[in-house]
């Protein structure tokens, strides 16, 4: 082979090295600009760093993931087309089994009035609703529903956002049964205020012989008494103050 | 005996604030009901304008009950002591007025007879300090 020779093959080859290279290049530079790397590695084997790749909507994915609240998007007819992980937790249910259901499936049947309302919601608002989930586990969880109608690329779906009412419903279920004891404390301390009241009357006329206003102490508390007890059996208000010591109207005239 | 003891009975009850009344001015010593209210806001007004030397004070009363009028009348008649009135047993409501700042606490019951020397001995009673 003569020199010349020689050089023409190290030349083509040197040729086919920069065109695989080429290609190994164009195909990286494709590979990332469609979003298909996560991430690069430069450098020396002994010295690599690591080069992560991100997206503008990563961040937004990772919150959906992520959040507190369960969302979901369905389409126009109420068909599941994507759920965070935290509504499958609500549910109790894998999310991929999730999707392609219907979302009237987990909630309680006396709210589909109310689910059909948010599934009707239409561009540029949001509605609001509180329903129950039917959690497959047979357990109701309170929730708190934002609706939002999204177009997707010309196509209409509606997002449901969820927030678990459970520790709000149990303060409130606490408060109200403390407002009912203290309620029920000060409906008994009126009551027996004014029997103390009408008997400590007869027993001071009596005592001053006083027959006579002594007799109507006693038949007017007895008739007080008497009303009283009849409207707490029918859970009627004793108001404060008021209903105990003002005579209800009635009562002189039950007095003997 | 304490004599001319000018009294304010404070009760919401018409009948019980008359016979309380009767109790009082039956006293041989002078002892007068100078004014009468039948409810807390009443009586701090009343004691402001009569500066009873005693203000007897039911504690459950509508509108506004003794425990709330109790601070407000001794401002407005500091020289007053004012022994509170009530139906309930003195181990359940008497410390507690004892405490708000009330000179003494009579229970209900047995009124008649009792009214007057339970007020003589809390008049006389060696610890009494005018607040």
């Amino acid at each position: 082979m003569t020199d010349i020779e020689e050089s023409s093959e190290t030349s083509e080859q040197e040729l086919g090295e920069l065109v695989r290279q080429i290609a190994y290049l164009q195909e990286a530079l494709t590979a990332l600009s469609s979003g298909g790397v996560d991430a690069v590695v430069l450098g020396a084997p002994e010295n690599e760093q690591v080069y992560t790749l991100t997206n503008a909507d990563r961040p937004y994915r990772v919150i959906v993931e992520r959040m507190g609240e369960g969302a979901v998007t369905v389409s126009e007819s109420g068909v599941i087309l994507f759920a965070n992980p935290r509504l499958a937790d609500f549910i109790g249910m894998e999310r991929d089994r999730m999707i392609g259901r219907d979302i009237t499936e987990y909630v309680d049947d006396d709210q589909q009035v109310a689910l059909r309302g948010l599934l009707e919601t239409v561009a540029t608002e949001t509605r609001r609703a509180e329903l129950t989930i039917a959690a497959t586990d047979g357990s109701h969880v309170p929730a708190l529903v934002a609706a939002t109608a999204l177009d997707l690329d010309g196509v209409l779906v509606r997002c449901l956002v969820f927030t678990d009412l459970t520790l709000q419903k149990q303060v409130e279920r606490q408060f109200a049964e403390e407002a009912a004891q203290a309620e029920r404390q000060r409906v008994a301390r009126e009551v027996n205020d004014t029997i103390v009241q009408g008997l400590v009357t007869a027993e001071m006329a009596f005592d001053l012989e006083r027959y006579a206003e002594a007799r109507s102490a006693i038949a007017s508390t007895s008739a007080r008494a008497r009303r009283w007890i009849g409207e707490l059996a029918v859970d009627h208000q004793v108001q404060p103050g008021t209903a105990v010591r003002d005579a209800p109207p009635g009562c002189e005239a039950d007095a003997p | 005996m304490t004599k001319n003891l000018n009294v304010l009975v404070v009760d919401d009850s018409d009948d019980l604030r008359d016979l309380i009344c009767m109790v009082i001015d039956r006293h041989p010593g002078g002892w007068k009901v100078v004014a009468t209210a039948a409810d807390g806001r009443q009586a701090i007004d009343v004691a402001r304008a009569s500066q009873p030397d005693v203000v007897l004070l039911d504690i459950s009363m509508p509108v506004m009950d003794g425990m709330q009028a109790l601070p407000l009348i001794r401002e407005a008649a500091p020289e007053a002591l004012v022994v509170m009135l009530s139906g309930y047993p003195v181990a359940t409501a008497g410390q507690g007025a004892l405490n708000a700042g009330a000179h003494g606490y009579l229970e209900k019951s047995d009124l008649v007879k009792t009214l007057i020397p339970r007020l003589e001995r809390i008049l006389n009673a060696p610890s009494l300090v005018r607040r």
